[in-house]
């Protein structure tokens, strides 16, 4: 026989850590049926028993409002597991109380593990478990994933649960008047044969919470049931009694509330402080910035070499012509002019990940948060900003959640002015070209830029808009913790191989269009070629910044992915007997680069960013204003930079 | 403390931050964890900022990467 067993907890409690050290490597993921919500499931042997444990979504709640709680609810109706694990955060209790109580009110064998305990103890804090395990009636067990204590423990309470045939279940005694709600529904529904799965006096609770089973009562019944009390009031007791219930068992539980504040406590209120705290993220963002070229440039020197040499070795060894120059002068030249530029990659992504890692970047997304409100825009729209500075298409998709319209329109158009992680290779290759000296602080200033750029955006089109926001939005920070070496390299390399698989398609693919353009159709002439010619039918807008036509190919070319402005400079700039940085010093000046930075942040989304437009506005129209909105004001702020920039240099 | 007027005022505000409502109502930071959850039985929700770049379990558009390596954002 095999037990089943459901692990649940809140988001970032250490429940997949704890689902981790029980199944090891016995572990695979599938989709629930019929959602896009991950299952994962994993075994494991105790005592020779075996158990099959299934790892739930994290979720605040059973009430049924996400997917991810639907998907927990009807697991839980449906399944009934043998046990269930439920994984609170022990420095955080009371908010895993309440998911503990639903299930407990679901009449279900749970087992509350208080994890993180090691920091329970470090905070000088401690927790009555006993009275927890009286109170309640369940077994309760302390962890910690972290130093992997406590495990035993739980196996040997999972092992006890599943085995006994009579299952340990709280007695909650509720008001008289839900009480009296209970029986009466109970009676009215006891031929409703849609219930006949579900715990009774469970969904009579839940018909007063939120009705998330609003499809299980025809009419008739619905009319019956709302005419046993005024609902109203009755959820408003439901409700104000597990708060009470909640609050009391919170208070008693703590034997010791530790130190009111910890040197954590007090980094928070350093690093969240409205003045001190913006120019602290500013400082971080520079010393990151300013480690990534400086460790990061030996490595690249020498992978630029290695390209040049085996650029050099091939040379004349392919004895056609036009693909010796294919494969040289593109495919080495333009996708190794890229692929030199991974380790700047790399070492930026590890640093931003201990910075997101550690706790830190959602802080000063936090602070970011107070300036974005005095923009006009709320919480919500805050979140789908972040999430453009790692790509644009998701930012948008997640633009759904902002109810107002208009609102969610300046949102759309705004988004894509925020930095997305494709244009970074583009900025290093400038930066290393023109601005070695002032690296960090060059692309401390685009990424300031950017941030600028999307509030000023969504402030002038919100010029023509009125604005209301009605859904209630608070913020919540995670603790900080010190980040693992195996975690961040994780981070670092799901972030940087998008970059590598990039380069080996679409930058591959371009990189020969690219190629054949610049080769056909006079093959000794680069300068009568069709890119060439592409090049030169936009030099009259661009010429006057220093912008030639190689640098105007590249844009145009850009805008399938940004990445592929670097490939196309290093096939047109034929670099493979010099770097790419070389090469382009030669054609601008650092004051054309500077601004062609600013134009390259702003213009024109991708392909991808201008799809998701059209699909999130249902129309093509948006996609073509985003198009020539975006690139309107990018060449503005370019000119702008440009003649400004030339007054000082 | 009364929960039903703490979300009286959560509806007649545009917009309520955890820190604003900890201050008016006295709220301790324990029992604000209690009444979290409790508000969402009300439609009131709230957000956690915990990973500022996106994850590929969080993205909106998942199930739509499906052109392999020409369309996936390798998060």
């Amino acid at each position: 026989m095999v037990y089943e067993i459901a692990i649940i907890g809140n988001p970032n409690v250490g429940k997949t850590s704890i689902f981790n050290i029980l199944t090891g490597s016995k572990q695979y993921v599938a989709n629930w049926p019929g959602v896009t919500v991950e299952k994962k499931v994993g075994n494991f042997s105790y005592k020779n028993e075996k158990f099959k444990l299934v790892d739930l979504p994290g979720i605040y709640s059973l009430s049924s409002m996400s997917e991810d709680e639907r998907v927990a609810r009807d697991f839980f109706i449906n399944e009934n597991p043998d046990c269930i694990v439920v994984v609170a955060d022990s420095l955080n209790l009371e908010r895993s109380m309440f998911l503990a109580l639903q299930l407990l009110e679901m009449n279900l064998p749970v087992i509350l593990d208080l994890n993180s305990i090691d920091e329970v103890k470090e905070k000088g804090r401690k927790i009555n478990i006993e009275y927890i395990e009286k109170t309640l009636n369940i077994p309760v067990v302390a962890t910690s994933a972290k130093e992997q204590t406590g495990i035993t423990d739980l196996l040997e309470n999972i092992y006890k649960v599943s085995k006994s045939s009579v299952k340990k279940t709280f007695k909650i005694n509720y008001p008289e008047r839900i009480e009296n709600f209970c029986q009466k529904f109970s009676e009215i529904n006891s031929n409703n044969s849609k219930l006949a799965n579900y715990n009774m006096k469970w969904a009579a609770l839940n018909y007063l919470e939120n009705n998330s089973l609003n499809n299980l009562f025809d009419d008739k019944l619905t009319e019956k049931i709302n005419s046993i009390d005024i609902l109203p009031e009755l959820k408003d007791i439901y409700l104000q009694w597990k708060f009470d219930f909640l609050s009391k068992l919170a208070e008693n539980a703590t034997i010791a509330s530790g130190r009111d504040w910890s040197f954590r406590d007090l980094l928070d209120h350093v690093l969240t402080h409205k003045f001190l705290g913006l120019i602290i993220y500013i400082l971080a963002l520079y010393m990151v910035f300013s480690i990534t070229f400086t460790v990061a440039a030996p490595f690249s020197d020498l992978l630029d070499m290695l390209f040049s040499s085996l650029g050099g070795w091939l040379d004349g060894k392919i004895p056609i012509d036009w693909l010796n120059s294919l494969i040289v002068d593109g495919i080495i030249g333009g996708v190794g002019g890229v692929l030199v530029f991974v380790p700047q990659i790399f070492v930026l992504f590890f640093f931003m990940g201990f910075l997101e890692e550690s706790g830190y970047l959602p802080r000063a997304a936090f602070l970011v948060d107070k300036i974005v409100r005095k923009f006009g825009l709320s919480g919500r729209s805050f979140m789908s900003i972040i999430l453009g500075f790692g790509c644009s298409v998701p930012a948008i998709m997640s633009t759904k959640t902002v109810s107002n319209k208009k609102e969610r329109m300046a949102l759309i158009l705004s988004i894509p002015f925020a930095s997305c992680s494709a244009r970074l290779p583009v900025y290093i290759v400038l930066i290393a070209a023109f601005f070695q000296n002032y690296s960090a602080l060059v692309l401390l200033s685009i990424y300031l830029l950017s941030i600028l750029m999307v509030l000023f955006s969504s402030k002038l089109i919100q010029k023509f808009i009125t604005q209301t926001e009605n859904i209630p939005f608070t913020i919540e920070l995670p603790r900080f913790r010190m980040p693992g070496l195996k975690n961040l390299g994780f981070y670092t390399w799901n972030k940087g191989k998008h970059f590598l698989e990039k380069a080996g398609t679409i930058i591959l693919l371009s990189t020969i269009l690219i190629w054949v353009l610049s080769y056909f159709p006079a093959s000794n002439d680069i300068e009568h070629s069709y890119a060439a010619a592409i090049g030169k039918s936009i030099a009259p807008i661009t010429s006057h910044l220093g912008w030639d036509w190689k640098t105007n190919t590249a844009m145009i070319f850009g805008v399938t992915a940004k990445e592929v402005i670097v490939s196309t400079y290093s096939t047109l700039l034929n670099t493979n007997e010099g770097n790419i940085a070389a090469g382009l010093s030669q054609i601008m000046t650092p004051l054309s680069a500077f601004s062609l930075l600013i134009f390259i942040l702003g213009y024109v989304p991708c392909f991808a960013t201008l799809g998701v437009i059209k699909s999130e506005t249902g129309s093509w129209k948006w996609a073509v204003f985003a198009f020539f909105y975006t690139t309107i004001i990018a060449y503005i702020l370019a000119n702008a930079v440009y003649y400004i920039g030339g007054l000082f240099l | 403390m009364v929960v039903k007027d703490i979300v009286k005022y959560i509806n007649n505000e545009k917009s309520v931050d955890l820190n604003s409502l900890k201050a008016r109502f006295k709220i301790t930071d324990s029992q604000m964890s209690v009444l979290i959850p409790i508000l969402s039985g009300y439609g009131i929700n709230y957000e956690k900022i915990d990973k500022v770049t996106p994850v590929c379990a969080a993205c909106p558009v998942k199930q739509n990467c499906n052109m392999k390596g020409l369309n996936k954002c390798g998060l």
